[in-house]
Parts: structure tokens; C-alpha cells; sequence
């Protein structure tokens, strides 16, 4: 078949688009999509517990910092998926200075209060995990709506945001406060597990 | 800073008849394929000469790619935003896997020739084998004959073997592809 075939047959096929894509539209979407989660699984999880001391310092880093980095890869991840898009280098930087800024809070408060409980947190990263999932399977749903020409830049940013959705969940709920509990537990086990999963199956699964 | 700024003919004539293939407008759309097509060509053109793999046919193989992927993922396209950026970024897309597929394609063909060829170098002394490389190679035609045993047995580039030979590059090595191929069904018939 040669081109001009290919076009008659693609204009005989064409059919009006159900629902024009609005960036802008889809930023907010993502956005508040985000902040409801973190606020529902705070709620189902526990009330924040008061009275922890200095310890729940770190809490509110965690939570309001992850919430942020979520909120901020999510658009990233919306950003990949329109090709071409001139907010992609932006989202980026502005996702990983957040995750930067507060991880770096907490391996600073961490350092000066002593290195802590790190133990029997695999319980922790498991709850993470699970909370995941839903923001996950809303943005596979984005993502295959879409078109992403860097697979694994958008499956790993879209583990990011569902592992800081959890982390944030899940943060006020876990008894251990230490700053390197929460890194270590509620962040980096399950984003690099999580980052790396949806990664693999963005490359092996995004065909179009 | 104005006019600096204001997008190009081609950009508002390209995103006016993107808008309207949106809302389902078939000569818009038809018009708006033979322009993408127009812009795609000689960018796809450069991108495969640059790797290579610079043929007329692999050219027109990725337009039509970027064709079918434009009409798939047309709803990723948004209205305010400027319609070139993103078309290009499809066209980009499409040439990368097309050259990822011919590299893959390429490492398949040379892991086949290899194991065609380390069962020619079994010597034609060796009774239980009982190949004998030179008769093999003279069941095939004169020139996938000559093209392998310049390139394969003798060690010569593709390209040289091109200019000896007075074929182009391509020629050299879809003969010695289709000779290799040939060579892998006698071999077969024989053990």
C-alpha cells in the first residue's frame, strides 16, 4: 500500500474525537485526583497522632513533602504523554527538587538525631505498595489514553507518584517516626521496586 | 517580539486542520495527512541517512508509520497547544523504533549468517559432517556466490565489496542475505 492509499483509507476511517484533549483540564485533574487520595487514606488509615513530641516533625515533612512530589510527578507523567509538550524539562526538574528537598530534610533531621530504628519495616514498604496501586491503575489508564514517546520515563515517573501517594498515606499511621524509618521503609524500597516494575512493563507494554 | 513570537503559516494552516479532523472533517483531515506527510518525508529522510539505513522504501515505511500513529493518538493532540512540536515528537518516535527494529533486525541476520558459516568452516575432510563448503557455495547463483565469498570468506566491507563488484550496497546485502538463506536449506537438506 503505498501513502496516498494510507490516507484515503485513513480519512475514510476518520471519526470525530469524543473528548478533545485539554492539558490544562487533565493538570487540574491530576492534581486533585492527588490531594483527595493522600487526604482519603489519611483519614482510613488513622487520625494524625498529636502529641508524638518533636517526632512529628518529620511527619509533616513526609507527608506534605511526598503529597507535593506526587502531585508534581503526576504532571510529569501527563506532560510525557503529550508529545512534544514544552512543560516536560519544567515538570522534571520541579518533581525531582521536591523529592530532593524534603528527603534531604529528613537525612539531615535523621543525621542529628542518631541513626535510629530502621529495623522491621518490610510491613511498612508492603502498605505503600498496596496504596500504590490505585493511583497506578489510573494512570495506566491516562497513559494508554495517551501517547508517550519515553516509556520508561513515564512508567517510572508514574510509580514515583503512586509510591509517594502511599508514602504520604501512610506515613502518619506507622507507630515508627524516625526520619530514616520513613526513607528508608516508606520511600526508597518501594519507589525503586515500584519505579522499576512500572518502568519494565511501560517499555514492554506501551506500543503504539 | 510579537511577530517573533507568532506561530508560522504552516503551523496555523496545520493546527486549523487539525482542529477541524478533530471534530471529524474528512477533507480537512485528508488535506492535513498529505501536508504532515510533506513535512515528515525528508526529516525522516535525513534521520535514516544519518543512521545508515537511507533507502527511498525505508523512508516511505516511517511516513506511513507516522501516519497511522498520528491517526491513533490523534486525541493526544491538544488544541491550544502549537500542532508542529507535537507532530515532529510522533515522527521522532516512529524513526527511533523503526532504526531499534532494523538493528534488531540486523543483529538476527548476523547471528544466522555466523551459524550458517561456523557450519561451513567444519572441514570438508571431516567424514561425519561430509559438508563441503565449496560445492555448497557452487549450488547458489554467480552473484550470491561471489558477493558471499568476498564479504564472508574473503573478508571485504559491503561497501567494497560494492564498488568491486559494481552493485550497490544494498544489492550486496540483500544477495548475500538471500544467498545465506539458500545456503541454511541445503545444509538442512543435507544433515
Amino acid at each position: 500500500m503505498n501513502s496516498d492509499d494510507l490516507i484515503d483509507k485513513l480519512t475514510e476511517d476518520l471519526s470525530p474525537v469524543s473528548e478533545v484533549l485539554s492539558v490544562r483540564r487533565e493538570a487540574r485533574r491530576i492534581a486533585l485526583l492527588a490531594l483527595a487520595y493522600s487526604f482519603v487514606s489519611l483519614i482510613v488509615l488513622g487520625i494524625p497522632r498529636l502529641g508524638s513530641g518533636l517526632a512529628f516533625g518529620p511527619l509533616w515533612i513526609a507527608v506534605f513533602g511526598s503529597t507535593l512530589t506526587a502531585v508534581l510527578s503526576g504532571l510529569s507523567v501527563l506532560y510525557t504523554c503529550v508529545p512534544g509538550h514544552s512543560r516536560v524539562p519544567l515538570s522534571l526538574i520541579l518533581a525531582v527538587l521536591s523529592l530532593f528537598s524534603w528527603t534531604l530534610a529528613l537525612v539531615l533531621i535523621s543525621w542529628s538525631e542518631g541513626l535510629g530504628n530502621f529495623a522491621g519495616g518490610l510491613d511498612c514498604s508492603l502498605i505503600v505498595l498496596g496504596l500504590s496501586l490505585p493511583p497506578l491503575f489510573v494512570q495506566a489508564r491516562l497513559i494508554a489514553k495517551l501517547a508517550p514517546t519515553r516509556p520508561w520515563l513515564t512508567g517510572s515517573l508514574a510509580g514515583l507518584t503512586a509510591t509517594s501517594l502511599g508514602c504520604a498515606g501512610l506515613s502518619f499511621f506507622c507507630p515508627n517516626h524516625h526520619p530514616g524509618h520513613i526513607l528508608e521503609w516508606h520511600l526508597f524500597l518501594p519507589a525503586i521496586t515500584l519505579g522499576a516494575v512500572s518502568a519494565a512493563a511501560a517499555v514492554i507494554k506501551i506500543r503504539w | 517580539v510579537n511577530e517573533k513570537n507568532a506561530p508560522s503559516r504552516d503551523e496555523r494552516e496545520l493546527s486549523s486542520l487539525m482542529r477541524a479532523s478533530l471534530a471529524g472533517e474528512r477533507e480537512a483531515y485528508s488535506r492535513l495527512l498529505q501536508l504532515i506527510r510533506g513535512h515528515v518525508l525528508p526529516f525522516v529522510r535525513n534521520g535514516l541517512v544519518r543512521a545508515g539505513q537511507g533507502d527511498s522504501g525505508s523512508a516511505e515505511d516511517v511516513v506511513q508509520e507516522v501516519l497511522l500513529a498520528i491517526h491513533s493518538k490523534r486525541a493526544s493532540y491538544d488544541p491550544d497547544q502549537p500542532f508542529l512540536p507535537w507532530m515532529y515528537a510522533i515522527a521522532r518516535y516512529k524513526l527511533i523504533d523503526y532504526l531499534r527494529a532494523a538493528r534488531v533486525r540486523g543483529q538476527v541476520d548476523l547471528v544466522e549468517d555466523m551459524t550458517v558459516f561456523e557450519q561451513l568452516a567444519v572441514s570438508p575432510a571431516d567424514s561425519a559432517s561430509n559438508v563441503d563448503s565449496e560445492a555448497l557455495l557452487g549450488l547458489l547463483p554467480k552473484k550470491q556466490r561471489t558477493l558471499i565469498e568476498l564479504v564472508k570468506l574473503k573478508g571485504l566491507s559491503v561497501q567494497e565489496a560494492a564498488i568491486q563488484t559494481g552493485f550497490s550496497a544494498s544489492d550486496v546485502k540483500v544477495s548475500i542475505h538471500r544467498g545465506i538463506q539458500a545456503l541454511r536449506k541445503k545444509l538442512t537438506r543435507l544433515r
